[in-house]
């Protein structure tokens, strides 16, 4: 009976040691195979990234981390390879950015599954409870992409950047955002004209007529002049920032869509274009918009661009209003 | 058969079995006598291992069964009577082949029919005979009825009375917590009167009273207390 | 073994249990035939691959609530009856009761969630995947790692707290390990004190979530995460164990 007891008290803790090692074994202590996969395919594009035409601009000359929350995972590019380095994370918030560590630059992004709760979460209760967001593997190659154009232009841009929003301090987010939200989202007037600009922007991203873009152009213009008699010249300045410097990064990441979910891209980013987002989201599209005017103008534009001037000035020097 | 020496209980600060001391021989039918929350409950309790004791003894023979009638007997209400015994015999590993028989006449014995009769339909008298029905399962050694005749009509007082004087010429042990004295003094041979976990005092039928019943013996002890 | 029956016999007998399994099948139903809608970013989502994830993750869900709901209760019901005193005066130690009642617990949820996911065959039929129904037994067993260790932690939680106290901690334990994903966000968000709280508390939630969206995984041809299941039978291990080290004192 004894010998019963002891040999039951055996296999019970046999039972849990093989659990332990068991989950030991399995535990991932590194990146997850998904987020490998993200990098990938995101190195993958470069090729057609680099036919889009913006000189020099390559993802892996900047180190990519995926931050789980508890962790940083760098992605370091080793000739046709990389690496991954684990470190502390350097971001103490959630964010998908472009991020100065050290003496370089550097795309933090989440990890793909964090992003995908982040995205429940504010897809509401439905998505949240749901437990999936439907953010996908091409969603997050496109956010790579996004932030790794954001590093290349403070790489090389920084000071025409800087010069862009009147060499105002915008660091502190929130502050650009309050200014936009009061100043024009909350200005009817304001609003309204900038809904009836995008309408204009999104009939020329589809013109290759360049007297119809002109046309349009033209209207455009008038709108927006229109609209900085009304808007203090910190506010322009906001605005072209966003609208360049974001708008252009959007136009890459929209660009990578193109190549992954063409469905997508259809739905969202162009859908986004005429749609009116209240903070500085909106100009992310108008942006993109204008990229893609230029495009139908000359293709050309972005290997000279240096983000000196705002894009629509370049769109109209090239139309000659 | 059994034998409790300086019993002990305490629930908090309060100490609700005192110093218990008493001894139950083979064959004879022993009454625990006391008031509500005199510890007579939570004595049976210690003895059937249902609560650790604080302190004291509890001196047993090797190999005794124990069967035990509680009194506000739960049974599963979607269950039958002869369910009921089954599911007990189940758990005290009685083979099926004797069971079988078993419950028929133990049913019989406590004046409950075999039918199909759900316990959700049980009167209390009839929840009461099952209770002492199930506790006889396995010829138990001892047997400790708590409350054994509450709920019954005048008719199945007698009959269980006279059963567990049927019992006791079996050579049963009993232990027998009743409050109805009359009961007690019919079918008891000794017994001991608890107040307030303390023994207040013994009561043994061969004894001489000098006239005095049992109840003279319990509100004289009890009284006493109560000064 | 007949004390878990009888104890399983009395559970499908109550209302509770008829209750929240129509209203699983309800769910299921509308959701298959098309009458209720999950939208994501407000475009409605109706392709299967999809939404059989999230289908199965209101059934896991559900699933763990009313293994909660089956389970506090019964323990400290058999003491409150005093059933358990003619149980362990025939030489049961409150350890085999223990176990026995937990098993019933285990059988009765485990019988609920069948039955949910039975209403998940209706609305594989309804989308055309007949030909994916036998996947659905793997991705049953998967998620009844997740419905087991609720089983388990809220039978060992109601032997050493009080009801009420079990039953919120027992809940609280639940929510927090179905929406274990989110807890993860929000650590990645919050920093400072609240940040280090939030990591403790993800140390010791189960992650339900995780567990039981390898059933989503597996029906949808995905990778299963070998690692969550083996954690998820680590924490049943745990509280198997607990039931077994812990003891009503009081019976």
């Amino acid at each position: 009976m004894k010998k019963m007891i002891i040999a039951k008290k055996i296999v019970i803790l046999l039972i849990g040691i093989v659990l332990v090692i068991g989950v030991i074994l399995t535990g991932n202590y590194s990146l997850s195979a998904e987020d490998k996969e993200c990098y990938e395919s995101a190195v993958k594009l470069q090729e057609n990234i680099d036919k889009i035409g913006f000189k020099n601009f390559k993802l892996t000359d900047y180190p990519i981390a995926f931050c789980d929350g508890k962790h940083d995972y760098v992605m370091i590019p080793s000739g046709s390879s990389y690496c991954i380095q684990k470190r502390k994370p350097v971001l103490d918030t959630f964010a998908a950015t472009a991020y100065e560590v050290n003496d370089h630059y550097e795309v933090i992004v989440p990890t793909k599954e964090l992003m995908s709760s982040f995205m429940g979460v504010a897809g509401g209760m439905e998505t949240a409870v749901a437990g999936d967001s439907g953010y996908n593997q091409s969603e997050q190659v496109a956010t790579i992409w996004h932030e790794g154009f954001h590093c290349w232009q403070f790489d090389n841009f920084e000071d025409n950047i800087s010069e862009l929003n009147g060499g105002h301090d915008f660091d502190e987010e929130d502050y650009g955002e309050e200014l936009i939200v009061k100043e024009c989202d909350e200005n009817d007037k304001v609003a309204a004209l900038y809904k009836e600009g995008t309408e204009l922007l999104k009939k020329a991203t589809t013109q290759n007529d360049k007297e119809e873009i002109r046309r349009l152009m033209l209207q455009y213009k008038d709108i927006q002049e229109k609209r900085n008699a009304l808007l203090d010249e910190m506010v322009q300045k906001l605005e072209d920032f966003y609208t360049s410097v974001e708008g252009s990064a959007c136009y890459i990441e929209a660009m990578c869509c193109k190549y992954l979910d063409k469905k997508r891209f259809e739905s969202y980013y162009m859908e986004n274009i005429n749609s009116y987002i209240k903070g500085s989201s909106k100009y992310y599209y108008s942006g993109m918009a204008q990229c893609m005017i230029l495009d139908n103008l000359d293709s050309t534009w972005k290997a000279s661009y240096d983000f000196s001037q705002p894009l629509i000035n370049i769109i109209y020097k090239k139309l000659g209003i | 058969m059994l034998e409790c020496k300086n019993l002990k209980k305490i629930y908090g600060k309060k100490c609700v079995v005192n110093n218990l001391s008493f001894s139950i021989n083979n064959g004879e039918v022993f009454a625990l006598l006391g008031s509500n929350g005199a510890g007579k409950t939570t004595t049976i309790k210690m003895i059937l291992g249902l609560t650790k004791k604080d302190g004291g003894e509890i001196i047993m023979h090797d190999g005794v069964k124990i069967g035990y009638s509680p009194d506000t007997p739960y049974f599963p209400p979607f269950l039958n009577g002869s369910e009921v015994l089954s599911y007990y015999a189940d758990i005290q590993k009685i083979p099926k082949k004797e069971s079988g028989e078993e419950i028929a006449k133990l049913l019989n014995t406590v004046g409950l029919e075999e039918d199909k009769t759900k316990i959700k339909n049980y009167s209390k008298g009839m929840l009461q005979r099952l209770a002492f029905a199930q506790a006889l399962l396995g010829s138990p050694d001892l047997l400790i009825l708590d409350e054994p005749t509450a709920g019954l009509d005048v008719m199945g007082r007698i009959e269980i009375i006279k059963l567990i004087g049927r019992l006791k010429e079996a050579g049963k042990t009993i232990i027998l917590n009743s409050h109805i004295l009359s009961d007690i003094e019919q079918v008891c041979d000794r017994g001991i009167i608890i107040g307030n976990g303390n023994l207040l005092g013994t009561w043994d039928k061969k004894e001489e009273h000098y006239g005095k019943s049992l109840q003279d013996i319990f509100i004289e002890r009890i009284g006493g207390m109560r000064e | 073994m007949i004390i878990a029956v009888t104890a399983l016999k009395e559970k499908i007998r109550k209302k509770v249990f008829y209750i929240v399994s129509i209203l699983g099948i309800l769910i299921l139903v509308l959701f298959s035939t098309g009458t209720g809608t999950i939208s994501i970013n407000g475009e409605e989502i109706t392709d299967y691959k999809l939404l059989s994830p999230i289908l199965l993750n209101i059934i896991n869900a559900i699933s763990c609530v009313m293994a909660v709901v089956l389970s506090l209760n019964t323990i400290p019901d058999e003491y409150e009856r005093k059933t358990s005193h003619l149980v362990l005066i025939r030489e049961v130690s409150q350890r085999t009761y223990h176990a026995w009642l937990t098993a019933a617990n285990i059988m009765a949820s485990l019988l609920a969630e069948l039955i949910l996911f039975v209403s998940f065959l209706i609305f594989m039929a309804a989308k055309n995947h007949g030909g994916d129904m036998w996947k659905l037994l793997p991705a049953f067993f998967i998620s009844a790692v997740g419905v087991i260790l609720v089983c388990v932690m809220t039978s060992w939680l109601s032997i050493v707290l009080p009801k009420i106290v079990a039953g919120t901690l027992s809940v609280i334990l639940v929510l927090a390990g179905v929406f274990y994903n989110l807890l993860e966000l929000l650590n990645s968000i919050v920093g400072g004190f609240g940040g280090k709280l939030l990591k403790g508390i993800l140390h010791i939630v189960p992650n339900l979530h995780g567990i039981q969206g390898q059933a989503g995984e597996f029906l949808v041809n995905n990778r299963v995460d070998v690692h969550l299941l083996l954690t998820g039978l680590l924490w049943i291990y745990v509280f198997v164990i607990a039931l077994g080290l812990f003891r009503r004192k009081e019976v």
